[in-house]
């Protein structure tokens, strides 16, 4: 009777669930997978993005696009700029000035690590780091609090030039983001 | 298969579903009314003022139903037994899954794969939470005797759903507007009250009928309704980037008057086709 029961009633409503739920995560894991792609016009740099990210206005960055669905305090954001190659810098040369210019300008810049990495074929370095942002042009009072920003900021030389990629999020979601950020730094082509 | 249905006989529950619509919506002028003063208290003040805006609708549900319990004689406790499994399972399985969900794949993938994922994730979800809270608590119980109490306990697991979900808005908010929670909530309960009656009705036709392999289309009926639903509440409540919660509210009380409007007339069909 009981095992009647389970196999007319209840089984086919668990089976309906674990299937509708597995579908919905695939679908859910397609639109995740969706990119944009973006080439550099002055350059050799060939990057992708999420879609649905939108470019941030009035920025003069190569590229400068933010996540306005990111459900946290600050948009998730992707920046990359573009500069020279000084014939007699290194990589780490151009990283740590980047760096102490990136604590002249942000909040409580605090570098979390570094570690050398392949991006595009070429040499690497990737500086994990954090910093407090303040959002005080936020239109709701509520979300005018300083905001704990974390990143990823990678510097790679191509050619004549040097590629600045900067990938940050408000520390709630950068867990989360981590994932879509190391696509992003993989996928790049130089 | 004896007919033990005797959902005529059972007016009243209908009728207490009603009176919860106008219920509600006399709660949210009340609120309207009572919200400067409410704006006046501090965040504490804020927080547990919000929290009694979202237990007070499932208060007002159980209420009407011991109203009419004094004239029917119906199980108080096993309602209330119901609505909190509900609230405890959602709590425990549909608020983390469904906060796991992608802000980009939710709302900012189009239409179809926005509808697509509110019947596959969000609907089902919750409404297996519903069966859980129906499924294992009362459904073996004697007191589970006609049709239309699988409608009052689906749409008791539904309250106890939507009050769970009412808190974890209120507690996730960084500040209460009053008007704007009050409607929120409304629609919440309305919504998923409607939801888990129909739910409910399956799992009544299944105990009294026998008909137990239907409670397959209850489920997926409910989902699909649940997650068509809840995209239609996330369309009409916005307007651009303005927030239009009386679009919702309307919404919500239609599909729950039509709900139980629909529930009714199968019922009294299916009865006098029995007769």
């Amino acid at each position: 009777m009981t095992e009647t029961r389970w196999k007319r009633l209840d089984m086919p409503i668990w089976v309906a669930a674990v299937v509708m739920l597995a579908v919905g995560w695939l679908v859910i894991r397609s639109v995740e997978a969706r990119t944009v792609s973006f080439a550099d016009p002055q350059g050799s740099l060939r990057v992708r993005y999420p879609e649905g990210w939108l470019p941030v206005p009035g920025s003069t960055a190569v590229l400068d696009v933010q996540d306005p669905l990111t459900g946290a305090a600050v948009p998730s954001r992707l920046i990359v700029t573009r500069e020279p190659k000084a014939a007699d810098k290194t990589l780490g040369q151009v990283s740590t000035e980047s760096v102490l210019a990136r604590a002249q300008r942000l909040a409580m810049y605090r570098v979390l690590s570094e570690r050398a990495a392949r991006i595009g074929g070429k040499d690497a370095l990737i500086v994990e780091y954090a910093f407090v942002e303040d959002p005080h042009e936020s239109v709701l009072a509520a979300a005018r609090l300083p905001v704990v920003v974390r990143g990823l900021y990678a510097v790679v030389f191509a050619d004549a030039v040097v590629y600045h990629v900067d990938l940050r999020a408000a520390a709630t979601v950068f867990d989360t983001e981590r994932r879509a950020f190391n696509a992003v730094l993989r996928d790049i082509q130089l | 298969m004896t007919d033990r249905g005797t959902p005529l006989a059972r007016r009243s529950i209908w009728i207490a579903q009603g009176i919860t619509i106008a219920g509600l919506l006399i709660y949210v002028l009340v609120v309207r009314l009572a919200a400067p003063a409410l704006l006046s208290a501090g965040r504490g003040g804020s927080v547990g003022f919000g929290a009694l805006l979202a237990i007070i609708p499932a208060a007002l549900w159980l209420l009407l139903f011991y109203v009419q319990d004094a004239k029917e004689p119906e199980p108080l406790g096993f309602v209330l037994q119901v609505a909190i499994a509900g609230g405890i399972i959602a709590g425990a399985v549909a608020l983390p899954m469904v906060a796991r969900i992608p802000t980009r794949a939710w709302l900012g993938a189009g239409p179809i794969t926005g509808l697509l994922v509110s019947i596959l994730v969000v609907g089902s979800v919750q409404e297996f939470c519903k069966y859980l809270a129906v499924r294992f608590t009362v459904y073996d119980e004697d007191e589970f005797d006609e049709i239309p109490d699988g409608v009052t306990y689906g749409t008791a697991a539904g309250v106890g759903l939507a009050t769970v979900l009412n808190l974890w808005l209120v507690l996730n908010s960084p500040s209460i507007a009053p008007m704007a929670t009050a409607l929120r909530i409304v629609v919440t309960t309305l919504a998923h009250g409607a939801f888990g009656g129909v739910l409910g009705y399956f799992l009544g036709r299944a105990k009294i009928l026998g008909e137990q392999s239907n409670v397959l289309r209850g489920f997926l009926a409910a989902a699909l309704l649940n997650g068509v639903v809840t995209f239609l509440l996330r369309e009409v409540s916005r307007s651009g980037l303005a927030y239009r919660p009386w679009n919702g509210v309307i919404l919500a009380a239609v599909i729950a008057t039509a709900v139980t409007l629909v529930l009714f007339r199968v019922e009294r069909t299916r009865v006098e086709a029995a007769a």
